[in-house]
């Protein structure tokens, strides 16, 4: 279970931003609101990207807001720029697999699991943003962290792609028993995904 | 088998330690010299091999960037260097060396033995070579070249003359000297009036007479015997050096020993050789300058021009007055 | 990409790198300090001249290096953007890996190059006595040195701003292609933009080259009315043996120029960017293809081609021809090649790791503001220090330690690599920065960090501006004529030395086939680094 407990955040220039939730693991929560209101600075927050003000994260009790966010048990996958240009995409998941052995045939099969088995040998220049950002999926799902975050990272997809992530995020999160926090603006994501939706407004 | 092979390892054990160790015993002299006397082309490797075979010695010749650059060495390096000898120094740095207490009286004598055409006597000092410095001119191109310092100040402006810096370059300073001893006082004059005519003031002297060859200049400050270097070696007599009426201001090349020589019996053994014909019999056709000993000239020198005076500062005039005069000529031609 | 404002956020406070670094570079500088400090204090005796005269002669250098710095930018400019613009239909764009050349060419070499087309028999004098005119008249004088600093300077900003021009997103070209945006709108609005960041560190560089010239100034400059502080220094040092004033000297241009590269990188906070990158799906452009444009973009390509080539090629000219096979035969050019190699890549390699060193050390402390300035200022006051100082003081700082005959090797390889070391920095530096937007976040939330991150992210991505790095210092080596001439002996010979020989004597054609000997592996040097780069980065394009 991650715990959002009274955090806030002071961006110079004096906008506060306050957050106080729960998510269990298995769980996906979808943050709407309109722009500026904060959705992406939540996900910097629990990410370790940007440091609170006041208050407390933990996940499954233990509390992780002091650490740095390579020790933080959480993947992000942002909006662009996830992938390393000079890497290819098989290189790009493997990298970040911390050592862990995960045989060959396991990571093909993510990639097949998310449409997209075949672009294994080719560079991110040389696929589309949305593959990119599917790449980018692969390697947070066999990161295998409990915490999961998405800057809406669909939104440049098509209807029925979109559909086809969802349904695989749905199972990962399930199997995998990961807490999914996802960023998005089109209100047809959470209501495909049945899941709970956090409204963030002024 | 043991008993046969013993005897011969223990001669060959011998033979080489002795070897070994008389490679070791093989002293060595250091001599610190500018660079193109220690060059393949140079005076250095007929020398080295004249002297090795006298003195049973290896000879090492440093090769310094310029006679100028042999001085700075030896006075960074001061007491402790490892220098025997220095050869190449010339007679503008004799008073400033010898200001160092660096140098040891050589106990040549030089009665007798040399040949220049002034007066020459120092008990720090031998002198190897010398020469006249001498426009060199093309004969093609320029029929009738100036035949005096005088007459190439004034000359007419279509006259491009490429010279030496003072600071940087020994033919540079011997210029520089040349016009003083002619014009006196009146020098800064007479530089400010051959300006117009000084195509450019170069660093070295060959940056001066490749520009000179290569046709971007009609008269070269250099030495009365270039000429017989392409006369030997490219077979030509087309260049030639003007002879000027008020003389021609010279350059003689000295050698010292150092007082912390770490051989300073081979040192005084090669200050001695240094007036030999071994060594002189070198000089006129690897160095191309004139010997300061005894020895014959080639057939090439027969035609070089004989100038009717030889003007010479004594070192003492030179160091008192070096950094004035410079200055002139800079105000001279910085207007 | 959206650029974010990045407050410093917890997590990205300086690690063990970054003090490494800084100490470093510090440290370098306070050697070279102290190489100036050695001279001082072995002075003692002879004349401290000097006067009036030293502030004189620092306006003059600090005017010519002025002028030479903004004439070279008027070249390069209107070249850079030719360049880019006409990379695909001209093929302008094989230019660049020839804009190289110049900078890494001994001087020495390089005016004879330049005499070789600007003298009055050279290329243009011949060309025009053919249709008949007068030749040109002696060039020596202010314009031949301006004429060669924009020789050796020009091709290094072009290809700094070109870089810079290939880094602008192609949608904004495709905006203006859209909008139909004048030449003026589209410099001012979309290219200025890019260029400007890199233009002072750039001005800074060419200014303290210029600033530092020393033989081409003895060589071009005609007469005394013509010099610089470091010709002073020159003199001082060789000729008077006036180690207090070369000291005094030194420490002013030290001075003259720290305070050059303070004001000029206040201007702006990042260095130059690294190599330039391909563009592809740029649009044409409104007015490209109208002859005003196109000839406006010849005449640059061909001024510059005139100004920058055309002595390259008399050197080519000059050295084809029997004497190099004369030259070919002597057992003394195989081994300068052999030794000068060895020194050439020792020091390119370490300038390129310590450059690497410092650059990481300074993109992590990007954001610390007043940090970074020391490091900045020290690796560019290197090309300030002159070079004949700081050999001249290490000698004399050493020879107490040990025999500086054994030393001259390693003397001479620290000593290029110090010179060097500034140019490695500054390509790194900026691709590094660029890098570290895309690639910190990223590397932060995957786990990527220290050895890894290194091995792993940085060292592939940088590998190019690695090999342009090495192949540049070691390039820069092997022409060195300055420090070798300190140093260098019949046992202890380099090409350079073994030209300097040559020249002595009255060997023309030798000298100018080991001139050509000597450009050639110049030339190869460089591109085997870059090749070698680019096959470990694995990139699959330029």
């Amino acid at each position: 279970m991650l715990e959002v407990d009274r955090l806030s955040f002071e961006r110079p220039g004096g906008l506060a931003f306050h957050y106080d939730f729960t998510l269990a693991a298995g769980e996906i929560l979808a943050v709407q609101g309109p722009s500026g209101v904060g959705k992406t600075t939540l996900l910097d927050l629990i990410a370790g990207f940007e440091s609170l003000l006041t208050g407390r994260l933990a996940w499954d009790g233990i509390e992780f807001s002091a650490l740095p966010p390579w020790e933080r048990p959480v993947t992000t996958v942002f909006q662009s720029d996830n992938l390393f240009a000079h890497l290819s995409c098989r290189e790009n998941v493997t990298i970040a697999l911390d050592g862990a052995t995960i045989a060959a045939t396991e990571v093909d099969g993510a990639f097949a699991r998310l449409d997209i088995d075949g672009l294994q040998a080719r560079l991110p220049e040389e696929i589309s943003g949305g593959q990119q950002q599917r790449v980018a999926l692969v390697r947070a799902l066999l990161r295998d962290r409990p915490i999961l975050l998405l800057d809406e990272s669909f939104s440049a997809l098509d209807w029925p792609t979109r559909r086809g992530c969802f349904d695989a995020l749905q199972e990962i999160a399930t199997t995998r028993r990961m807490a999914v926090i996802f960023v998005s603006h089109d209100e047809r994501d959470a209501a495909y995904l049945e899941c709970d939706v956090l409204k963030l407004d002024r | 088998m043991h008993t046969s092979l013993t005897p011969v390892m223990a001669i060959v054990a011998v033979m080489v330690t002795s070897l070994s160790l008389q490679a070791a015993e093989t002293p060595v002299l250091t001599i610190y010299t500018y660079d193109s006397f220690a060059s393949e082309w140079g005076p250095g490797p007929a020398i080295e091999k004249t002297f090795e075979a006298e003195c049973a010695c290896d000879v090492n010749f440093v090769a310094l960037d310029s006679s100028i650059g042999i001085l700075g060495r030896v006075q960074l390096e001061g007491p402790s260097s490892k220098a025997d000898i220095v050869l190449g120094l010339d007679t503008n740095l004799m008073k400033t060396a010898r200001d160092t207490g660096l140098f040891a009286p050589h106990g040549v004598s030089l009665d007798g033995r040399t040949s220049l055409p002034v007066a020459f006597a120092d008990d720090h000092f031998v002198p190897f070579d010398w020469g006249y410095f001498a426009f060199v001119y093309n004969s093609e191109a320029m029929a009738t070249p100036p035949t005096s310092l005088k007459a190439l100040v004034n000359a007419p402006d279509d006259i491009r003359i490429v010279i030496q810096d003072p600071r940087t370059s020994t033919p540079g300073l011997g210029l520089l000297l040349w016009v003083r001893s002619v014009y006196g006082d009146d020098a800064g004059e007479a530089w400010a009036s051959l300006s117009p005519r000084i195509v450019t003031v170069t660093k070295g002297w060959w940056d001066a007479y490749s520009m000179f060859l290569d046709g971007e200049a009609d008269m070269v400050l250099s030495y009365s015997t270039s000429p017989a270097y392409h006369i030997v070696v490219d077979g030509t007599d087309k260049y030639r050096a003007a002879a000027f009426d008020e003389g021609h201001y010279m350059q003689v090349e000295v050698a010292a020993m150092l007082k912390n020589a770490p051989q300073p019996e081979l040192a005084r053994q090669f200050m001695d050789f240094i007036l030999s014909s071994d060594f002189q019999s070198v000089i006129p056709t690897t160095n191309w300058m004139y010997p300061a000993g005894k020895a014959d000239l080639p057939e090439a020198f027969d035609g070089l021009i004989q100038p009717v005076e030889a003007r010479l500062y004594s070192p003492e005039d030179v160091a008192a007055n070096k950094s004035a005069w410079v200055g002139e000529w800079q105000r001279a031609l910085s207007q | 990409m959206a650029a974010r404002a990045q407050p410093i956020a917890l997590w990205r406070r300086p690690g063990p790198i970054s003090p490494v670094g800084l100490g470093i570079a510090i440290g370098l500088l306070a050697l070279a300090l102290a190489a100036i400090g050695a001279l001082v204090s072995v002075a003692g005796h002879g004349p401290a001249g000097g006067g009036g005269n030293i502030l004189r002669v620092a306006a003059f250098t600090a005017m010519q290096a002025s002028l030479s710095t903004l004439l070279a930018l008027a070249l390069a400019l209107p070249v850079a953007r030719a360049c880019w613009r006409r990379a695909a239909t001209w093929r302008a764009g094989w230019l660049l890996p020839f804009s190289f050349l110049p900078v890494v060419m001994p001087t020495t070499v390089a005016a004879t190059g330049l005499i070789g087309v600007w003298g009055q028999r050279g290329f243009v004098s011949d060309y025009l006595a053919l249709l008949g005119l007068d030749r040109l008249p002696p060039i020596y004088g202010l314009g031949a040195v301006l004429l060669a600093h924009v020789f050796f300077n020009a091709p290094l900003m072009l290809r700094v701003l070109n870089g810079a021009l290939t880094s602008v997103p192609a949608s904004q070209w495709r905006l203006s292609a859209q909008w139909g945006l004048s030449e003026w709108e589209r410099f001012r609005q979309i290219e200025w933009p890019a260029l400007w960041p890199v233009i002072p560190g750039l001005l800074a560089l060419v200014f303290l080259l210029c600033f530092t010239s020393f033989s081409l100034i003895l060589m071009l400059g005609g007469g005394p009315a013509v010099t610089t502080l470091e010709v002073n220094i020159y003199t001082a040092l060789r000729f008077d043996f006036d180690l207090a004033l070369a000291g005094k000297l030194a420490l002013l241009q030290l001075v003259i120029c720290g305070a050059v590269v303070v004001l000029l990188t206040r201007l702006t906070g990042r260095s130059w960017a690294a190599t330039p990158r391909p563009t592809h799906g740029v649009p044409h452009q409104k007015g490209d293809t109208s002859t005003l444009c196109r000839s406006v973009d010849a005449l640059a390509l061909a001024l510059f081609i005139i100004i920058t080539m055309l002595p390259v090629i008399a050197i080519l000219v000059r050295g084809l021809g029997p004497y190099l096979i004369v030259v070919s035969e002597w057992p003394a050019l195989y081994r300068a090649t052999v030794t000068s190699l060895v020194i050439a890549l020792s020091s390119g390699s370490l300038a390129t790791m310590i450059a690497l060193v410092l650059a990481s050390a300074r993109t992590r402390r990007s954001d610390a503001g007043l940090a970074v300035w020391p490091l900045d200022l020290s690796i560019s006051l290197y090309l300030a220090v002159s070079a004949i100082v700081l050999g001249t003081g290490l000698f004399i700082l050493l020879r107490q330690v040990a025999d500086v005959f054994l030393l001259a090797p390693l003397l001479v390889t620290v000593g290029n690599m110090l010179i060097a070391l500034p140019f490695a920095y500054r390509v790194l530096e900026g691709r590094l920065a660029a890098l570290a937007t895309a690639h910190d976040r990223l590397c932060a939330g995957l786990g990527l960090r220290g050895w890894r991150r290194l091995r792993r992210v940085t060292l592939p991505a940088i590998a190019p501006e690695l090999g342009f790095a090495a192949g540049l210092s070691s390039a820069l080596s092997l022409g060195d004529m300055t420090i070798v001439a300190l140093f260098g002996s019949q046992q202890f010979q380099t090409l350079p030395w073994l030209l300097y020989q040559t020249m002595a004597r009255y060997r023309a054609g030798e000298a100018a086939a080991l001139s050509l000997w000597l450009l050639t592996l110049t030339f190869l040097l460089f591109m085997g680094f870059t090749l070698a780069a680019r096959m470990l980065g694995r990139r699959r394009h330029a």
